[in-house]
């Protein structure tokens, strides 16, 4: 029994239903939140559900267009091995031109083409196109000299070293030398 | 809900919230998350195939832009100048007739084979002891390399004069077989790129030996065997 504003107000609740008025108003709420959730989960469910369909759909569409391009290459599949085929003959071709820039006919050629007509080609050598090993006589002195400044002019070689040079009896000049 | 007479009345009110949790739980803990996993599965498949699609796509459309006659030329062309069998006799009867054609005298030859791995080439080395002009060796040098099968003067020594001398060289062309496999049919293929197109262009312009064909003759018996 409650006093206010001098009237009694009698609560005629059992005692038990008295204490239990703010659990029913929580356990209103929780009802609403799960049914929500509910709901929700249902929703989700069914989206997913969707989109495993449309997946599986999209998937099956796929292996179809695989199987037709299969199809298809499977009719080029000739051209497919002469390309592999090709590819591999270039490809082991290639080791041999890509392994030096210079190949030693072209060194040689190039020794050869600067050689004056009275010089006299005595030995020339060359490996993997790198330094040429070059021995020439002269009969005299103005043909070494015209050589040497040949040499000093010509471009196409970073460097000459002389390394023997010698006059023999007879009176002709040999000269040994290495070309980059 | 007689049942639930054990229960207190207060706990009573929160029993259907508490089911429905519990339901909601137990149902995303099981089929929500096989439906999950199956979508992530089912995605990561549309990715796979989609990818398989592109390059199947892109192959097919590499290879219905080759020509077949001029692929089937460039590849008798490359097999010349790449032999699938050993190329010895091949490359010693393209020297000779070269030599023969250049006026240089073989006076003698050695030849060695060199067996590689799968990815480098098997390579015949020959070395020539022979006789001529300097310009002769050079014609003989530069038509030895542009001649199938593919060849390459790796070594010159000349001695004399240039109206004669004697020249050692050494010559290495190489040759492999064929690749027996092809690769998968989802293997991606990929055009000649410039580099390759550029080295297919030195070995389809290589020149075809004069003369190459071989003529094995049978065995046959002689009359004495020591004797030649």
């Amino acid at each position: 029994m409650e006093l206010r504003g001098g009237r009694n107000r009698i609560n005629l609740l059992p005692q038990e239903l008295r204490d239990i008025r703010g659990l029913r108003f929580f356990s209103g709420i929780a009802a609403r939140i799960s049914l929500a959730i509910l709901g929700i989960y249902l929703a989700t469910t069914i989206g997913l559900f969707l989109a495993i369909f449309l997946s599986s759909q999209e998937l099956t569409n796929l292996e179809n267009t695989k199987n037709g391009l299969t199809n298809n290459l499977e009719a080029v599949r000739n051209k497919e091995e002469l390309l592999f085929t090709l590819k591999n003959r270039v490809s082991l071709a290639g080791v041999v031109y890509d392994k030096q820039t210079s190949l030693p006919s072209e060194a040689i050629e190039r020794v050869l083409s600067i050689l004056p007509a009275d010089l006299e080609l005595k030995s020339i050598e060359n490996q993997d196109g790198k330094n040429v090993f070059l021995t020439v006589t002269a009969s005299d002195s103005k043909a070494v000299l015209n050589f040497l400044t040949i040499l000093e002019n010509d471009q196409r070689f970073s460097s000459a070293s002389l390394n023997t040079f010698g006059l023999r009896e007879e009176g002709v000049y040999s000269l040994s030398l290495e070309l980059k | 809900m007689r049942f639930l007479g054990f229960l207190p009345f207060q706990y009573r009110l929160f029993l259907t919230p508490v089911v429905v949790f519990l339901g909601v739980f137990i149902a995303i803990m099981t089929a929500g998350r096989f439906m999950v996993g199956q979508l992530i599965e089912l995605r990561s498949k549309i990715s796979d195939v989609n990818a398989q699609n592109r390059l199947l796509e892109a192959k097919v459309n590499t290879l219905a832009n080759l020509d077949q006659n001029q692929l089937n030329q460039q590849v008798q062309a490359a097999s010349l100048a790449v032999p699938p069998d050993n190329s010895t006799l091949f490359a010693l009867s393209t020297i000779r007739n070269i030599a023969g054609n250049t006026g240089i005298t073989i006076s003698n030859f050695n030849v060695a084979e060199r067996k590689k791995g799968e990815k480098e080439a098997n390579s015949v080395e020959v070395l020539i002891d022979g006789r001529g002009s300097v310009s002769s060796v050079i014609s003989f040098i530069n038509g030895v390399q542009k001649t199938a099968p593919l060849s390459k003067v790796v070594e010159i020594r000349m001695n004399g004069a240039r109206s004669s001398a004697s020249v050692n060289l050494k010559i290495v062309s190489i040759w492999n077989p064929v690749p027996e496999t092809f690769g998968k049919i989802d293997t991606p293929i990929e055009d000649l790129k410039v580099t390759e197109k550029e080295i297919l262009d030195k070995l389809t312009s290589l020149q075809l030996p004069s003369g190459g064909e071989f003529s094995v003759s049978r065995p046959a018996g002689r009359e004495n065997p020591f004797s030649f």
